[in-house]
């Protein structure tokens, strides 16, 4: 025998109800002035295709740039206790707060043609950052690297200490120790931070337009696709809006169901 | 081989410890303590484990190799000490077979050469079926099992066994313990054993250290501190009389002294470990002529009032301790030295597999 179920707080249900509807109102708004009829030759146009490959290549570059600098910087900030360690830590979850267009132009008044950075770095190697795709992936990856330094941080911080110890024991130096030890036990979380920074950069608008401007090819991501077609032509920025909603939930789909049930938050 | 001789100094709020512990090549030492005298972070210090207190004094020597020192402060991966740690701490991550592969791997070797390596362990311990299994979906005792062969694996010049036993059961404690009595008499470096259990200790180790609110306050071996327990603490540890034997259709021979006990229980077979309380036994001028099974003639090593009753601690054949009354002792003219016989029945001695 079971106990009868209690029925649940009208209240959190209406309220619940308001909030997922919030969430699914623009999405039938679009589907309903989606024009079908024109979408498969909308949907392959250059201008649409070109945007498709440089998001899919700035963002994914902007993940694993965000990794490869997002996970060290965690785990200093979460086991190397030193002066200003707070500071930091704000200002690497800043970029969650700021409008991302102050974000990018912070960006071009540091590494821009004229910037503190980028006069000496254009002068010592050529290397142009604003206008290019790297300055894309560079704006990408300022905008998504705090929430996978955050979500990464805080598993860093419940993980069991004395296992790492263990493994110090065992002779392994102390980057073995994070690499076959610390890295496999925070792999759930890891896996959410790296997907979690993937969908902030695939959707990054501000920094990226102040930054890396809106060439076609160069440094126009999907986003900046609708921006541009809203005025000219707004039935393709309807399409490539579809288009990215059928990529970001196709992707959040197939992710959720082994990366997000399981581990997060155990 | 190795000596290890350590003085070691913590302190840190309300923790004081200051011990000073030597330990021979091949021999077994148990660290033996209540909860909260300072064993773990005696542990902790021996492992190399970041300390923020106060340390003033501390020097930690094994062999030639200074591990600790004032001016000196070697880290845990190049201590060469061999730890097993209460919860085994296995890398979940990984199969057993790579657990045991994970010191090897961590010296150097190649990923083929440390697993053949691991499978070598896994023969000589009797693991192999164990080998492709997730720690996940090991028993207690078996995980413990893996903890001693990845110890062992790292070939450390030192074992530390942080209380390997007290986290399993009663069935897989005994399994445990087998296997650490046969390891560790093949493992030639200082061994020590860090426990709660005075059974574990009395059994593993051929010398003990008390710890008690850190500080070492009796030392000696197990038959020195059964015969004259220094503190309370370490009377009620020795009054619990407790003995390894092998049995056979009921009769138990000891296995450290020239004796033999007769139990109820006939179909124990092999290793066991017996236990006799205190007031079990009964003392007798004279050879008794009752039904007791176990009777032997000994003489009187100590007397020494415990509460209400009186202590006395029996020497040769079997070092024992006796609970009486201060009427007895009287009557029996009893003071160190005297002769006397000593009754117990076999059914009030407990004999458990060991």
């Amino acid at each position: 025998m079971t106990t009868p179920r209690r029925r649940p707080p009208a209240v959190l249900v209406g309220l619940g109800a308001v909030g997922a509807t919030l969430f699914l109102l623009p999405l039938v708004g679009l589907l309903g002035v989606t024009p079908w009829s024109r979408l498969g030759e909308l949907a392959t146009d250059d201008v649409v295709l070109d945007a498709l490959r440089l998001s899919l290549i700035t963002s994914l570059s902007a993940a694993a740039l965000a990794t490869v600098l997002g996970v060290p910087l965690a785990w200093v900030l979460s086991r190397v206790s030193f002066p200003g360690r707070g500071l930091l830590r704000a200002i690497v979850t800043l970029p969650m707060v700021l409008p991302p267009v102050v974000g990018g132009a912070a960006l071009l008044f540091a590494l821009g043609r004229r910037g503190v950075l980028g006069e000496p770095l254009a002068d010592a190697t050529g290397l142009v950052l604003p206008f290019s795709t790297w300055g894309v992936i560079i704006a990408n990856t300022f905008v998504a690297m705090p929430f996978l330094v955050i979500t990464v941080e805080g598993a860093l911080s419940s993980v069991d200490h004395r296992r790492e110890h263990a493994a110090a024991v065992l002779g392994a130096a102390p980057v073995t120790v994070f690499r076959r030890v610390t890295l496999p036990m925070i792999g759930p979380s890891l896996r959410a931070g790296i997907v979690l920074a993937w969908a902030r950069a695939l959707g990054e608008f501000g920094a990226t337009i102040t930054f890396a401007g809106n060439l076609q090819g160069r440094t126009q991501t999907l986003p900046l696709a609708v921006f541009v077609s809203l005025e000219a032509d707004r039935d393709a920025a309807i399409a490539i809006s579809l288009l990215m909603v059928v990529l970001s939930v196709s992707v959040l789909t197939a992710l959720r169901g082994r990366w997000w049930t399981g581990g997060v938050g155990r | 081989m190795n000596a290890l001789d350590a003085r070691i100094v913590r302190r840190i709020g309300g923790l004081d410890l200051d011990v000073s512990i030597r330990i021979e090549p091949g021999q077994t030492v148990a660290l033996l303590g209540p909860n909260g005298a300072g064993k773990s972070t005696t542990v902790d210090a021996l492992s190399g484990a970041d300390f923020d207190g106060e340390t003033v004094g501390t020097e930690i020597v094994l062999g030639t190799r200074t591990l600790d020192a004032p001016d000196r402060f070697v880290r845990p991966e190049r201590r060469r000490i061999g730890v097993v740690f209460q919860d085994a701490l296995l890398f979940e991550h990984l199969s057993v077979v790579d657990n045991i592969a994970f010191p090897v791997r961590s010296g150097g070797a190649s990923k083929r050469s440390s697993r053949a390596a691991a499978h070598s362990w896994l023969e000589r311990l009797d693991l192999v079926s164990l080998a492709d299994r997730r720690p996940a979906d090991l028993s207690g005792g078996e995980a413990q099992r893996v903890a001693i062969a990845r110890a062992l694996a790292a070939e450390p010049e030192m074992l530390l066994l942080d209380e390997p036993l007290s986290a399993l059961d009663v069935s897989s404690r005994s399994e445990v313990r087998r296997m650490l009595r046969t390891h560790l008499d093949a493992f030639h470096g200082p061994r020590l054993l860090v426990t709660h259990d005075p059974s574990d200790a009395f059994l593993l180790a051929d010398r003990l250290y008390v710890l008690e609110a850190g500080r070492i306050t009796q030392s000696g071996s197990p038959d020195d501190i059964r015969r004259a327990p220094a503190t309370p603490y370490v009377a009620a540890l020795a009054g619990t009389n407790l003995f390894a034997g092998r049995a056979e259709t009921g009769s138990v021979l000891m296995i450290d002294h020239d004796h033999t006990l007769t139990i109820a229980d006939t179909t124990l077979d092999g290793d066991v470990l017996v236990t006799i309380h205190p007031t079990a036994i009964s003392l007798h001028p004279a050879r008794p002529s009752g039904s007791q099974r176990n009777v032997w003639q000994t003489t009187v090593d100590l007397i020494e009032p415990l509460g209400d009753t009186v202590r006395v601690t029996l020497s040769a054949p079997m070092p024992m301790a006796v609970d009486v009354t201060p009427g007895a002792v009287a009557a029996l003219g009893l003071s160190p030295g005297s002769a006397v016989w000593a009754a117990v029945k076999a059914t009030e001695i407990n004999a458990t597999r060991a």
